[in-house]
C-alpha cells in the first residue's frame, strides 16, 4: 500500500493512495473532489425522496451545476427515483466533465443507509462498470453532499470496497478479463483520511 | 466486447431511413455480444416486429410514417411491459424526450451520438438501467419549473405553426377569437416567447410541436 504523487487535472499534485488490488484492478483513494478529475467514468450516487426544493451541497452540487441541474431535474421528474442499485448513465457530458459518461447509482432511502446498502450500491456500480468496459472509474458517492450525516457514513468505505470486490471475485468462469484497471474512491476531501484508514483496516487481497 | 454470460443481446431497429438502419447494423455487427434480429421502417411495423422477434432491445426513431415513435412505444409497452426500448432521434428537446420516457422508453440517444454511446446505451438498458444523453437531461432540468402547455394550447400553437391567424384558429377549433387570444397569451407566458414566430420556434425546438 503505497502513497504516490499523481497530477490532478488543474495541475496541482494530489496524493493518491493504493488500498487494494484484485484481479489486476487497482483500488485507490483520492482526496480531490473536482468532478472533472480524470477517469473514463464518473460514478456518483443519489438518495431517494429529496424534499422538492432540496439543493445538493459540495462536490455533488458542483457536478449538478456542471450538468445544468440535471441531477436534481431527473429526480424531480421521476426519471431517476434513487432506488437502491438503480442506475442511469448520462452520456456525452459537457466538456467541463472529463469523464466520457456519468453513472448515477441509486442509494435508496437516507434512513435505510447501512453497510449492507453501501455494499449493494458499490456492487451495482462495479457491475455496470464491467459491462461498459471502461479502464478507469472515479467512484464518488458524495454521501454527505447528498444529505447523509457524518455519523451515518461510518463503515461505509469498507463495505463499498467489499461490495465492489465481491463482483470481481464472483465473475463467471471463462469470462473475459475485465478492461477495468483503476477504481478511484473519491469520498471528498474532508473524509479522505477517514476513508483511507477504514480501507487500510481490511485484509490485503 | 464479449459478455460475461456469453449470451448475445438481441436488437431490433426501427427507422424510416434505410441508411440509418444500415449504420446501426454496421455498429452492432462488430460486437461479439450483440445481434441484430430485425428491422422496420414505420411505427406500425415496429409493433409487428416486436411481436415477432421479442428483441432484448428495441432501438426506435420518433418521427415515422403511419404511427409516431412515442405512440409505438406506448403500445409496445402496454402489450409487453418488460420491453426495453431506446429512442434514437434527432430531437434534443425536453418535451419530446419526456413524452418518450413517460411512454416507457428506458434510453434516449441523439443520432449525432458516437458509436461508443450507442453501445453503452444498449448494454446499460439491457442490464436494467436507464440511459440519457446529458444534453437532453439538462434540457429537461432547465424546463422542469416551467408550466406545461395544456393539450388545447398545443393544438393552438400547432395551428399557428401552420400559418393560421387567430380568427382561422377560432374557426377550426369552434372557439371564439377572444378565447384563442387568451390561449396565445398563456402560450407566450409559458414558453417565454416574445411573439408568434418566437413561440413557434421555441415550441419546435423543445419538441412540443413538429414542423
Amino acid at each position: 500500500m503505497d502513497d504516490e504523487q499523481v497530477a490532478g487535472t488543474a495541475g496541482t499534485p494530489q496524493t493518491r493512495v493504493t488500498v487494494s488490488e484484485i484481479h489486476g484492478v487497482l483500488f485507490t483513494v483520492a482526496g480531490e473532489e473536482n468532478p472533472d478529475a480524470e477517469a473514463e467514468l464518473l460514478i456518483t450516487g443519489l438518495f431517494a425522496h429529496h424534499p422538492p426544493h432540496h439543493r445538493f451541497g459540495g462536490a455533488l452540487g458542483r457536478l449538478d451545476a456542471a450538468l445544468s441541474g440535471a441531477l436534481h431535474g431527473l429526480g424531480r421528474d421521476h426519471l431517476f427515483a434513487g432506488r437502491r442499485g438503480e442506475t442511469l448513465l448520462l452520456s456525452a457530458p459537457p466538456a467541463s466533465i472529463a469523464a466520457r459518461a456519468v453513472l448515477l447509482v441509486g442509494l435508496g432511502e437516507l434512513g435505510d443507509w447501512n453497510a449492507e446498502a453501501a455494499a449493494a450500491v458499490a456492487a451495482s456500480a462495479m457491475r455496470e462498470t464491467l459491462l461498459l468496459g471502461v479502464a478507469s472509474v472515479r467512484f464518488a458517492p458524495w454521501l454527505q453532499d447528498g444529505g447523509l450525516t457524518p455519523a451515518a457514513t461510518r463503515g461505509t468505505a469498507a463495505a463499498m470496497l467489499a461490495g465492489a470486490r465481491r463482483v470481481l471475485e464472483t465473475r463467471p468462469r471463462g469470462a473475459p478479463p475485465p478492461a477495468l484497471r483503476l477504481w478511484i474512491f473519491a469520498p471528498g476531501l474532508e473524509w479522505r483520511d477517514v476513508t483511507i484508514h477504514e480501507l487500510r483496516g481490511l485484509p490485503k487481497a | 466486447m464479449p459478455s460475461d454470460t456469453g449470451q448475445s443481446i438481441r436488437i431490433a431497429v426501427v427507422d424510416d431511413h434505410p441508411l440509418l438502419r444500415e449504420g446501426v447494423q454496421a455498429v452492432i455487427d462488430g460486437q461479439a455480444d450483440m445481434t441484430l434480429v430485425g428491422e422496420a421502417g414505420t411505427g406500425i411495423e415496429a409493433i409487428a416486429l416486436y411481436r415477432e422477434t421479442r428483441p432484448d432491445i428495441l432501438l426506435i426513431d420518433l418521427q415515422m410514417p403511419d404511427l409516431d415513435g412515442v405512440s409505438a412505444i406506448a403500445r409496445i409497452r402496454e402489450e409487453f411491459p418488460a420491453a426495453r426500448i431506446i429512442v434514437l432521434t434527432t430531437y434534443s428537446g425536453d418535451a419530446r424526450a419526456l413524452q418518450a420516457l413517460r411512454a416507457g422508453a428506458s434510453g434516449y440517444l441523439l443520432k449525432s451520438s458516437l458509436r461508443r454511446e450507442l453501445l453503452d446505451a444498449v448494454r446499460s438498458v439491457h442490464s436494467g438501467g436507464k440511459h440519457l444523453n446529458a444534453e437532453v437531461a439538462s434540457e429537461i432540468a432547465l424546463h422542469m419549473e416551467d408550466q406545461r402547455l395544456t393539450p388545447r394550447e398545443r393544438d393552438v400553437i400547432e395551428l399557428v405553426a401552420q400559418g393560421n391567424s387567430n380568427k382561422q384558429i377560432a374557426a377550426r377549433l369552434s372557439l371564439s377569437e377572444d378565447t384563442i387570444k387568451g390561449h396565445m397569451k398563456a402560450i407566450f407566458a409559458k414558453l417565454g416567447a416574445l411573439d408568434r414566430t418566437h413561440a413557434v420556434m421555441l415550441a419546435a425546438r423543445r419538441g412540443i410541436i413538429e414542423i
